[in-house]
C-alpha cells in the first residue's frame, strides 16, 4: 500500500446471527491505508453494510463477529469490551449512513449533534468544538454555518443533512471514517457533489475511507481498490483502475454490465396515433391554510405539461423528487384532476369517473413490497383486477393468470407464495403481471426499478423490454435515473419545479442537451461504458457552449 | 407559532358549546320530573306549578338552554337544589380536593413510567426487562378500588399506620393532610403506572430502532447520552399524550377512589348528586369536568411545540 501506515486490518472475519447461524459475512480480509479510499460494493444481502458495523462495533441484535481479526491502529477490536470500544468511536472511527435525514436526531439542534460527543468526551471545549464544527461544515459547502448550527434536521435538505453527518463523523479526526451508501437516498444532481466534498474533507485530514456502495459504477471512479462482495463471500478485491479495465469475476463483469447504459437491440414498432394526449395539463395543490378566511393559495405541482405518447412506445419523464412527475402519471390515470388542460387517453378525455381509463391505463409501483397485499398470494394478486368483471369464469381466469405469470418468468411453484416469500426482483414481476393482466393498452411505471439491486433492475428492465415488444403497450415511464432512461425511453420529457425544460428523442437529448438544467443531471451522472475489448471505463459527461 | 396557540385556542370554543348543548339536552331527556322527584310523596299541583315556575321549567327547551347558557358563561352554574350553595363553589372547593391528589398521583406515576419504561427497553429481553413489564402488566389489571382497599386493610387496620378515610386541607394542617392523601395516592400510582409504563417501553423500543441512535453511538456517545438526551426527548413526545389523557379523565372521574377513601372530591360530588337527584348540580359538575378534560388537553397541545419542532413548523 505505498508505504503509507495501515490504518484497518481485516483477517478473515465472519459474521452470523447466532451460534449456529449461517454465515452472513464469511471469511473476508482486507486492509486500508491512511488517506486511501476503499469501496466495498454488493447488491443487499452481501453483508457489506454488516462487515462495516462488525468493524465499528455497531452490530444490529443478535449478529456476532465468529470469528478473525479486526485491527485498528493496531488494536485488535474483536472482543473488545463495550466500553473500550466506545471510547473509539468518533475517535478512531465513525460512520456516515444511507438517511441522512433519519440519522440526524430530530428534536436537537445540528450543533448539539456536532458538538456533543467531543464535549462529553472532554476532547474540546465547548468553544473549541464549536470553532471545529463551524470550520468542518464550511468545508462541506454548507452556506452560513454559523446559522445551520441553530436549525433542526427537518428544516435542511437531504444533500445538506448529508453534509452536516460528514462534518459530525469528523469532528475527531477520525483515522477512519465509514460511508454506507452514503449518497443513494439523495437527489442525483447532488450526489456527486456530497461524495466529492465528503472525500476531500477525508483527504484533507488524512483519513482513510471505506466506501460502500451497491454501485460499481458510481464508487469505481473514485475509490483507490474496490472489494466485491457476493453473499458474505469476497468476490474480488483490486485496484479500482484494474477492475474496471478488466474484471476478473463474472459476477463484477455482471455488475458492471447491469450498470452499462444498453440501448434496447431492435427499434420498435411505434404506431403513429397517440394512445394518451397530454394538452396543456396544469396540476394545483390547495396549500394548507392558517385560518379558514384566508385566501386559498395553490401549489403548482404540474404547470402547462404536453406531451403524447404512441402506441407501443415508452416516454420517459425524468425529474428530481418535487418535479412534478409522480402527479403527472397520477393525472394520466385519472387519480388527480387536472386544473386546466386536457387529457385524452385512449381517444377519449380523462374524466372524474375513469372506469374505462383505468381498465386502459395500468400502474407498476416504485416499491413492490408495499404495493402487495401482503395476505394475498401470487396468484390472487395477478387475477384480482381480472374479477373486477364479473361473468369471468374461474377456469379461463386461473388460465390467463398463469399465462401472464409465465410471461414475467414466475415459474407455478411460486403461485401460493406471499410477498414476504419473494424477493424484491420477484415482487416486481407479480407487481408488472398484475398491470398487464387486463392488456392495457397504456402503462404508467413510477419508478419500478429504482428500489431494486443493480443486476436485479437490469433484468427487470429487460423483462419489461420484451414483455411491451410482445403485448404492444405504451408506456409512460416515470424516474430520476437517467440510466435507466438511456436505456428504456424512445423520448424524453425532462421536468423542473412542474415545467417541461426539455423534450425529444432520448438520444438526441442526451446527445446534445440544450437546457441548464439537463446538463447539470448529465453531467452529475458519470456513465460506465464498455471498452473495444473486454473491459470498462468511465465517461464523464462535457457539454460546451450555453443553453439558448 | 402564536398562530398555533391561537387555533388551538379556538378551537376549544366549539367542543365546549357542543358540551353544553349535549348535557342540557340529556338533562331533558331522563325521565321524570326533576320537580315531582324533588317533592317525593307530597301531592300537592299548586307547590309542582310554583317549583317549575321558579326552575323555569315551564318554558320551551330552547329558551331554557339560552336562559341557562347566559348564565352558565359567567360562572353562574344556579344553585345546589340539595343544600342551596352555589353550584360553581362547591365544584371548586370540590375540584381542589381532586386536584391535589390526581396531580401528585399523574406526576409520580409518569415519572416512573418514563425511568423504568426507559430502562426496560434498554435491557430488553433481560430479567430486569420482565420484572418490570410483570409488575406493569399487574398494575394494569388490578382495579385501582382494590388497590384502595387493600391499602386501607394493611397499612390502615392492621399495621394502623396512617389514617385511612377522611381528608385534612394541607392549608390547616400540611402534615396531617399528607398523612391522609398516601395511601390515596399510593392507589392511584399503582393503577395508572402500568399503562403509561408500557406505553414508554414500547415507544422507547421503537425509537432504540432509529438510525440517529445508532449514528449518535457511532459518534461515540455514552449509553447515557444516547438513552437520555437523545431517545428520550423523542420518546416525551407520545408520553405526553397519553399523560395528559391521564390528567383529564382522572381529574372528573376518581370517583371510584374517592369513595374508598371518603375524599370529598369532584367524582364523589357528581354520585352524590345523581344519588340526591339534584339535577342542577349534575348539569353543572357534567360541564365542569368535561370543560377540565379539553383544557388539560388544549395545555398539552401546547406543549408540544416545545418538545417536537415539528411541530412548530406545520403550524
Amino acid at each position: 500500500m505505498n508505504g503509507a501506515a495501515t490504518i484497518l486490518q481485516v483477517e478473515d472475519v465472519s459474521v452470523s446471527f447466532g451460534a449456529n447461524a449461517p454465515r452472513v459475512l464469511d471469511g473476508v480480509s482486507l486492509q486500508l491505508a491512511a488517506g486511501k479510499v476503499l469501496a466495498i460494493v454488493g447488491e443487499s444481502g452481501s453483508g457489506k453494510t454488516l462487515l462495516a458495523r462488525s468493524i465499528i462495533g455497531l452490530l444490529p441484535p443478535g449478529a456476532m463477529v465468529r470469528s478473525g481479526r479486526i485491527e485498528l491502529l493496531g488494536q485488535d477490536l474483536t472482543g473488545l469490551p463495550g466500553a473500550a470500544m466506545r471510547k473509539l468511536r468518533g475517535d478512531q472511527v465513525s460512520m456516515i449512513f444511507q438517511e441522512p435525514q433519519v440519522s440526524l436526531n430530530p428534536v436537537v439542534r445540528i450543533g448539539r449533534q456536532l458538538t456533543e460527543a467531543a464535549i462529553e468526551r472532554r476532547v474540546l471545549t465547548p468553544d473549541a468544538a464549536r470553532r471545529r464544527a463551524l470550520d468542518l461544515l464550511e468545508r462541506v459547502k454548507i452556506p452560513d454555518p454559523a446559522d445551520v448550527m441553530k436549525r433542526y434536521p427537518h428544516e435542511l435538505s437531504g444533500g445538506m443533512c448529508q453534509r452536516v453527518m460528514i462534518a459530525a463523523a469528523l469532528m475527531l479526526e477520525p483515522a477512519l471514517l465509514i460511508a454506507d451508501e452514503p449518497t443513494t437516498a439523495l437527489d442525483c444532481a447532488v450526489q456527486r457533489d456530497v461524495l466529492e466534498v465528503m472525500l476531500e474533507a477525508a483527504r484533507r485530514e488524512d483519513t482513510a475511507v471505506l466506501l460502500i456502495s451497491h454501485d460499481l459504477g458510481l464508487v469505481a471512479g473514485h475509490a483507490d481498490d474496490v472489494l466485491v462482495l457476493k453473499a458474505g463471500s469476497l468476490v474480488e478485491k483490486r485496484a479500482a483502475r484494474d477492475i474496471l479495465a478488466s474484471p476478473a469475476a463474472d459476477y463484477t463483469r455482471e455488475l458492471l454490465e447491469a450498470a452499462t447504459v444498453a440501448r434496447p437491440a431492435s427499434p420498435r414498432d411505434v404506431g403513429s396515433n397517440p394512445v394518451c394526449t397530454v394538452d396543456g395539463v396544469t396540476i394545483d395543490y390547495p396549500v394548507r391554510r392558517d385560518w379558514p378566511w384566508q385566501e386559498q393559495r395553490f401549489h403548482r405541482a404540474v404547470d402547462n405539461v404536453s406531451l403524447d405518447i404512441r402506441r407501443g412506445e415508452t416516454v420517459a419523464v425524468v425529474g428530481e423528487s418535487g418535479s412534478g412527475k409522480t402527479t403527472l402519471g397520477m393525472a394520466i390515470l385519472g387519480l388527480v384532476a387536472p386544473t386546466g388542460g386536457t387529457i385524452m387517453v385512449d381517444g377519449e378525455p380523462v374524466s372524474t369517473d375513469p372506469r374505462r381509463t383505468r381498465r386502459f391505463t395500468q400502474l407498476v409501483f416504485q416499491n413492490p413490497y408495499a404495493a402487495l397485499s401482503p395476505r394475498k398470494t401470487v396468484r390472487e394478486s395477478v387475477a384480482e383486477p381480472l374479477l373486477v368483471d364479473r361473468s369471468a369464469d374461474a377456469v379461463s381466469v386461473a388460465a390467463r393468470t398463469r399465462a401472464m405469470l409465465d410471461d414475467v418468468g414466475l415459474p407455478a411453484a411460486l403461485d401460493d407464495r406471499r410477498p414476504h416469500e419473494l424477493s424484491g426482483g420477484q415482487r416486481q414481476r407479480v407487481s408488472i403481471a398484475r398491470a398487464l393482466i387486463t392488456q392495457p393498452g397504456l402503462v404508467i411505471a413510477d419508478e419500478p426499478v429504482s428500489a431494486l439491486d443493480v443486476t436485479i433492475q437490469a433484468q427487470i428492465l429487460g423483462l419489461f423490454a420484451r414483455l411491451q415488444a410482445s403485448h404492444g403497450f405504451a408506456c409512460l415511464f416515470v424516474t430520476h435515473d437517467l440510466g435507466v432512461v438511456e436505456a428504456v425511453a424512445d423520448r424524453v420529457v425532462v421536468l423542473k419545479q412542474g415545467r417541461v425544460v426539455e423534450s425529444g428523442d432520448t438520444q438526441a437529448v442526451f446527445a446534445n442537451p440544450r437546457h441548464a438544467y439537463t446538463r447539470e443531471l448529465l453531467t452529475a451522472m458519470p456513465v460506465l461504458q464498455p471498452d473495444t475489448g473486454s473491459g470498462f471505463h468511465i465517461v464523464n459527461r462535457h457539454f460546451g457552449g450555453v443553453s439558448p | 407559532m402564536s398562530t398555533y396557540f391561537l387555533k388551538r385556542l379556538l378551537m376549544i370554543v366549539p367542543t365546549l358549546l357542543l358540551v353544553t348543548v349535549t348535557v342540557f339536552v340529556v338533562m331533558r331527556l331522563v325521565p321524570g320530573d326533576p320537580v315531582a322527584m324533588m317533592l317525593g310523596d307530597i301531592d300537592n299541583p299548586e307547590l309542582v306549578r310554583q317549583m317549575r315556575e321558579e326552575l323555569r321549567l315551564d318554558e320551551p327547551i330552547p329558551v331554557q338552554y339560552v336562559d341557562w347558557f347566559r348564565r352558565v358563561i359567567t360562572l353562574d352554574f344556579g344553585e345546589s337544589i340539595v343544600t342551596g350553595e352555589p353550584v360553581f363553589d362547591t365544584m371548586l372547593s370540590r375540584l381542589g380536593v381532586t386536584a391535589q391528589v390526581v396531580f401528585i398521583s399523574v406526576a409520580l406515576a409518569a415519572i416512573l413510567a418514563i425511568v423504568f419504561g426507559t430502562l426496560a427497553a434498554w435491557r430488553q429481553n433481560r430479567a430486569s426487562d420482565l420484572a418490570i413489564t410483570m409488575l406493569a402488566v399487574g398494575s394494569m389489571s388490578v382495579p385501582a378500588f382494590w388497590v384502595g382497599i387493600a391499602l386501607i386493610i394493611v397499612f390502615g387496620i392492621k399495621l394502623q399506620w396512617l389514617p385511612t378515610v377522611g381528608y385534612v386541607s394541607p392549608l390547616d394542617d400540611l402534615s396531617e393532610s399528607l398523612q391522609f392523601m398516601v395511601l390515596p395516592v399510593t392507589a392511584l400510582v399503582v393503577a395508572e403506572t402500568g399503562a403509561l409504563l408500557r406505553m414508554v417501553r414500547s415507544t422507547t423500543l421503537d425509537v432504540l430502532r432509529m438510525d440517529y441512535i445508532t449514528a449518535a453511538r457511532a459518534r461515540g456517545l455514552g449509553e447515557r447520552t444516547v438513552l437520555f438526551r437523545h431517545a428520550l426527548p423523542n420518546t416525551l413526545i407520545p408520553t405526553v399524550t397519553l399523560v395528559g389523557f391521564a390528567l383529564g379523565s382522572l381529574l372528573g372521574g376518581a370517583a371510584v377512589i374517592e369513595t374508598v377513601f371518603t375524599l370529598p372530591g369532584l367524582g364523589r360530588l357528581l354520585v352524590e348528586s345523581v344519588y340526591a337527584r339534584d339535577y342542577v348540580m349534575v348539569q353543572g359538575v357534567m360541564i365542569f369536568v368535561a370543560a377540565i378534560y379539553v383544557i388539560v388537553n388544549l395545555l398539552v397541545d401546547m406543549l408540544y411545540p416545545l418538545l417536537d419542532p415539528r411541530v412548530r413548523l406545520r403550524a
